[in-house]
């Protein structure tokens, strides 16, 4: 048996007992609150990241989605669980959502902290977020720049490949799509599965079952924040005129409405304001 | 002696040579600057057109075309214009203030240009006298008659979101008894400037790899709207509000509206536009310091051959691309040894290289405009010119589209301006407010919002592509820039850049040679 020495010991034994008395390390603690979000400028070649104080500790406010970004002149709702130890935008992260309130223009929320040179992001090199095969030949294109200025007109950026067919056997298929609060527009990851369930509807057949939901939110204050009333019929609506534009009949798909908002729980709250999708391929 | 008298005559030959040959260029650029209706002209594979900074070039891809009878060149309807009268070659098929102006002198006021109907501030004003037309003479500015609540858009009825009052009314036509918003025909009247109709290819073309928004609207991830005539999803990228579907629904309505042809364009001839729109290419193609911008010593990305080879509808803020191609080889800086006017040339290229990386690499605060910030990018979001909005390989338009309130028609931004109507819309309490300025908004033209009839879209429109501008003052919608120096003067007051006056010039030198 090996034999630690005793300050080895000591230390393993007080990492334990803080996590057994914490909790926080095992098990991230939910949050959900609104707040004026603050911009923090991270250097010339870099967009702004965003974070928000809130009682009395900093949140770095990471927007999962892409493009779902925070506004100044707007309160944000942020819910998720904290990360801790893991920083964004150098504060704690939060990994969750962010919905703008986008119905109330608020004035104070207006705070951009300078550069202090203590975040930096990764390259911002959109090259290196491409496929490699993509990369490859835009890097190829950059070195015969010197030579063959005209190579900079060459396109860099491509088309992703098409979604592959689909075989057999098929299976049912489920897809939730979130929403901000009170907001019908979807995402852009989560539009790109659902033009894949369509894409496999044409092969497999089937019908799609829709279901629109509303939501509310308890905020850690024991505030109850609900979406306004329709809200999950406005999805609805906007989404049965979506599955037409793209290709599907009436009878392709059958829509239902829960137009009373899903109770609220405090944890994971925005996982309530959904369309859920569920494709049932013929037999 | 006699040597002496030899070389003396050589030389005057020369001279006088010379001065014919510009005698003769002149002569050519005079009948070839203005293009009226019916001029039987050739359309040639490739034309120059002189401007105040060097010469626009446009590459005509299906070769020479008798436009005699070309729907595009020939007079159509009953007020004697074509599509050429306000999209004129030599003005980088848009129109500048200063051809207009000249063309005023040349006809004292009777060319189809002016016709009432919208190179009038009204119809119902006399006609005839420059104050009538204060607005297209001094800014370049057509009357658009918006019908009023707005027409069905995609097939879709519109209800809109807010009510518009007429707050103040300079040329009478908002509150005119047979023109205006309560006549019988409800119209907004809004003035706007005749966007460049060339390069129509790429603006044409959907965006590519930027899935899903190749098929997908960015701000309401929706689909984007279909050709009405192709029932093909369109990219929206004609007309300051995108209501240009397609070249051909674009100019149905312009037959309709400038031409005041009621009845519609021939299939055959609504083909034969569409086919020149998309067969003609141009950008500058020399400029009076740098010289020839075609030459294989120049950026690729100058002249019009660029726009060609270009492929189209590509992001282009991308470390190769750099949204205009490569100007690293006019960089060097000017070379003390060499004489003046050759330092004046390389000091010149190197600051349009300077400007070309300006464009694309100094950031700023983007903050608190309509239809952008709000559409997912933050605010503020901070980039560059090239990065935030013109984005578009060898275009500069946005690939999103781009819509967008920058402060030009919405107050409390632009420089008030007495010569344009000014609109109070005020938005119902239920629906989404424009995200900076709420519910009630003082506009000078409400832009996306006539289409859509929503509030957050009041005052947005769209960008433009950025080719032949040393060709097409004064620029914006409404005309609000005289040269391209105001134009830079305006972003760096509205974002607070804080550009340096090098910066501003090197900027301007490079838009010049677009
Ligand atoms: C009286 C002047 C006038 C005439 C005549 C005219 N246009 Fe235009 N054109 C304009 C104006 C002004 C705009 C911009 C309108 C806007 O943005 O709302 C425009 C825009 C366009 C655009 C959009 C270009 C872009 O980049 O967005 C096209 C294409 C076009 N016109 C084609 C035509 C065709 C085809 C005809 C003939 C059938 C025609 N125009 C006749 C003034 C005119």
């Amino acid at each position: 048996m090996r034999v630690y020495p005793p300050s080895t010991t000591l230390r393993i034994a007080i990492i334990i007992w803080t996590c057994v008395t914490s909790g926080k390390i095992l098990a991230n603690e939910h949050t959900a609150f609104v707040t004026c979000p603050i911009a923090r400028d991270i250097g010339p070649q870099s967009d702004v990241c965003f974070i928000a104080e809130y009682n009395g500790k900093t949140y770095g406010l990471f927007d999962p989605n892409g493009y779902n970004r925070p506004m100044l002149k707007h309160k944000v709702m942020v819910e998720g669980e904290v990360i801790d130890g893991e920083m964004i935008c150098g504060a704690t992260r939060i990994n969750g959502v962010l919905s703008v309130m986008r119905e109330e223009i608020s004035p104070e929320c207006n705070q951009i902290l300078p550069d202090d040179g203590s975040v930096r992001t990764k390259n911002n090199n959109l090259f290196l977020r491409m496929p490699e095969e993509h990369r490859q030949r835009a890097f190829k294109l950059m070195a015969q720049v010197a030579d063959n200025p005209e190579a900079s007109l060459q396109e860099a950026i491509y088309d992703p490949a098409p979604f592959p067919p689909v075989k057999p056997p098929y299976v049912r298929q489920m897809l939730n799509l979130h929403y901000p609060f009170n907001s019908k527009r979807s995402s852009g990851p989560e539009l790109r599965k659902l033009l894949y369930l369509i894409h496999y509807a044409k092969f497999s057949g089937g019908h799609f079952v829709v279901k629109s939901y509303q939501g509310a939110t308890r905020l850690d204050n024991g505030e109850v924040m609900e979406e306004k009333s329709g809200m999950a019929e406005e999805r609805a609506d906007m989404f049965a005129e979506l599955l037409i534009e793209l290709g599907l009949n009436k009878k392709d798909y059958s829509i239902e409405v829960q137009p009373e908002s899903v109770a609220a729980t405090g944890v994971g709250d925005w996982k309530n304001r959904r369309i859920s999708v569920e494709l049932n391929p013929a037999e | 002696m006699y040597n002496k008298y030899l070389e003396r005559l050589t030389k005057t030959c020369i001279t006088m040579l010379v001065c014919f040959s510009v005698f003769l260029a002149n002569a050519a650029e005079q009948s070839g600057s203005w293009w009226s209706p019916g001029d039987d002209r050739v359309f040639p594979r490739f034309s120059e057109y002189q401007n105040a900074s060097g010469r626009f070039g446009i590459i005509n891809t299906a070769g020479p075309i008798d436009t005699s009878k070309h729907p595009f060149f020939a007079a159509k309807g009953p007020n004697g214009r074509a599509c050429v009268t306000c999209h004129q070659p030599s003005d980088a098929m848009s129109l500048s203030v200063s051809t207009i102006q000249q063309r005023w002198r040349d006809t004292k006021g009777t060319d189809p240009l002016f016709a009432a109907i919208d190179g009038s501030n009204c119809p119902s004003l006399p006609q005839g006298k420059p104050e009538s037309h204060s607005l297209l003479l001094e800014k370049g500015l057509i009357r658009i008659a918006m019908p009023w609540p707005p027409r069905p858009f995609n097939g879709k009825p519109i209800d809109p979101e807010f009510s518009i009052e007429v707050v103040r009314d300079p040329t009478g036509c908002n509150l005119d008894p047979e023109w205006g918003i309560d006549s019988p025909s409800s119209a907004i009247s809004v003035f706007r400037r005749p966007r460049p109709v060339i390069n129509i290819a790429h603006l044409m073309e959907l965006p590519h790899g930027v899935p899903p928004f190749n098929n997908f609207f960015f701000n309401d991830a929706m689909p984007l709207p279909k050709g009405p005539d192709t029932g093909l999803t369109v990219p929206q990228q004609l007309m300051a509000d995108g209501r240009g579907l397609t070249p051909k629904y674009q100019a149905t309505d312009a037959a309709l509206t400038h031409l005041q042809l009621f009845d519609a364009l021939s299939d055959n001839d609504l083909e034969e536009i569409e086919a020149f729109e998309r067969q003609i290419y141009g950008a500058q193609s020399f400029d009076n310091l740098a010289g020839d911008l075609t030459s294989p010593e120049s950026p690729p990305g100058l002249g019009p051959q660029a726009l060609v080879i270009s492929p189209k509808a590509r992001l282009g803020n991308n470390p190769l691309n750099k949204i205009f191609g490569e100007f690293s080889m006019w960089a060097s800086t000017a070379d003390e040894s060499q004489e003046v006017q050759q330092d004046k040339v390389k000091a010149f290229k190197a600051s349009v290289a300077r400007g070309s990386e300006i464009f694309r690499e100094v950031r700023f605060y983007i903050s608190d405009v309509g239809m952008y910030n709000d559409k997912g990018l933050g605010n503020p979001f901070k980039r560059s010119c090239g990065s935030g909005c013109h984005n578009t390989l060898s275009m500069g338009m946005d690939l999103s589209p781009g819509f967008m309130d920058l402060g030009l028609n919405n107050f409390p931004w632009q420089n008030r301006r007495s010569d344009l109507p000014l609109f109070k819309i005020t938005c119902r309490d239920d629906v989404q407010p424009q995200s900076f300025l709420g519910r009630e908004i003082y506009t000078h033209d409400p832009g996306r919002a006539l289409i859509t009839g929503k509030c957050t879209d009041v005052g947005a429109t769209m960008t433009q592509q950025l080719r032949g501008l040393a060709a097409r003052a004064p620029y914006f919608a409404g005309g609000a820039a005289a040269n391209l120096r105001e134009l830079v003067d305006f972003y760096d007051r509205r974002f607070n850049i804080g550009y340096t006056e090098q910066e501003k010039a090197d900027l301007v030198n490079f838009m010049r040679t677009l």
